[in-house]
């Protein structure tokens, strides 16, 4: 029962990946994108860690993808069903690119099943409590950093996006 | 309710191929974007699946680079989408294609 779960939000969030880069309306990706990020984080709970998957789901589904709609929006002038992608596009750049991901996959696989380890995941306990240890313990240091460069960038996006300035 | 590793490989195998696809098809500033995240992701699986596997060592290593580049990620797409407004206002288009010159 608990393997089927995990059988079907590994097929959610490949099937709503595949959806996302093959639909023409890009609005249509973005909304297929809040799907494979919830099977994504849903993965995170079955690999026994409990707080990635709460955190990965209220940045990605609740921040990044909420970014990305108002980013639409605001880079599309006609009305968002209308927004289709331009289809004039060279087939053969899509066959090279459709090529050379099919050949990543593969090696990737290949590489996995030689030297990849075949042991199941051992729950070790909550996550919360170790997590919680190293972050004030030993990665103080590149936890403060990382939130300096996100109030940089988030300084710098508010920057850049005001109107009486030019690009 | 143990998982075997694996499947995690194969899954973030095909996460990565995807997000690759999408980024070097490049029909949209916005998708190539999905592609980043997806590859980001795809990374985020691994890490977080090979951080239980030997239970010896410190388990939080895999955990915390997880959550180190999920945050990078987000600044990341912050700003990207920030410089795509920017790049529409200037352009009118944010097919890669179309956009030939970055200098007046």
């Amino acid at each position: 029962m608990i393997n089927l779960i995990f059988y079907f939000f590994a097929f959610l969030a490949i099937a709503a990946a595949l959806y996302a880069v093959s639909t023409k309306q890009i609005i249509r990706s973005v909304f297929a994108m809040f799907a494979c990020f919830f099977a994504i984080s849903g993965l995170l709970v079955f690999a026994q860690s409990d707080f990635i998957a709460i955190a990965h789901l209220m940045i990605y589904v609740g921040g990044i993808l909420v970014v990305m709609v108002f980013g639409i929006m605001l880079s599309q002038k006609a009305s968002l069903s209308n927004v289709v992608l331009q289809k004039k596009s060279i087939s053969l750049h899509q066959y090279l690119a459709l090529l050379a991901c099919v050949a990543l996959f593969v090696i990737l696989m290949y590489f996995f099943y030689l030297y990849g380890p075949n042991t199941p995941i051992h729950y070790v306990g909550s996550d919360i409590e170790i997590i919680g240890i190293a972050l004030l313990t030993k990665y103080l240091l590149p936890f403060e950093l990382v939130s300096l460069l996100l109030l940089a960038a988030f300084i710098f996006t508010a920057m850049v996006t005001r109107k009486n300035k030019n690009l | 309710m143990d998982i075997n590793i694996s499947h995690f490989l194969f899954i973030s195998a095909a996460l990565f191929a995807i997000g690759f696809y999408a980024a070097i098809r490049r029909r949209n500033i916005i998708l190539v974007l999905i592609g980043i995240e997806l590859m980001v992701n795809a990374a985020v699986i691994n890490l977080v699946a090979f951080a239980n596997v030997n239970t010896k060592a410190n388990a939080a290593d895999g955990k915390l680079m997880a959550l180190f580049a999920i945050v990078l990620s987000a600044a990341a797409i912050a700003l990207a989408l920030a410089i795509v407004v920017k790049v529409y206002q200037y352009f009118n288009t944010i097919n890669p294609d179309q956009i030939e010159e970055f200098k007046n």
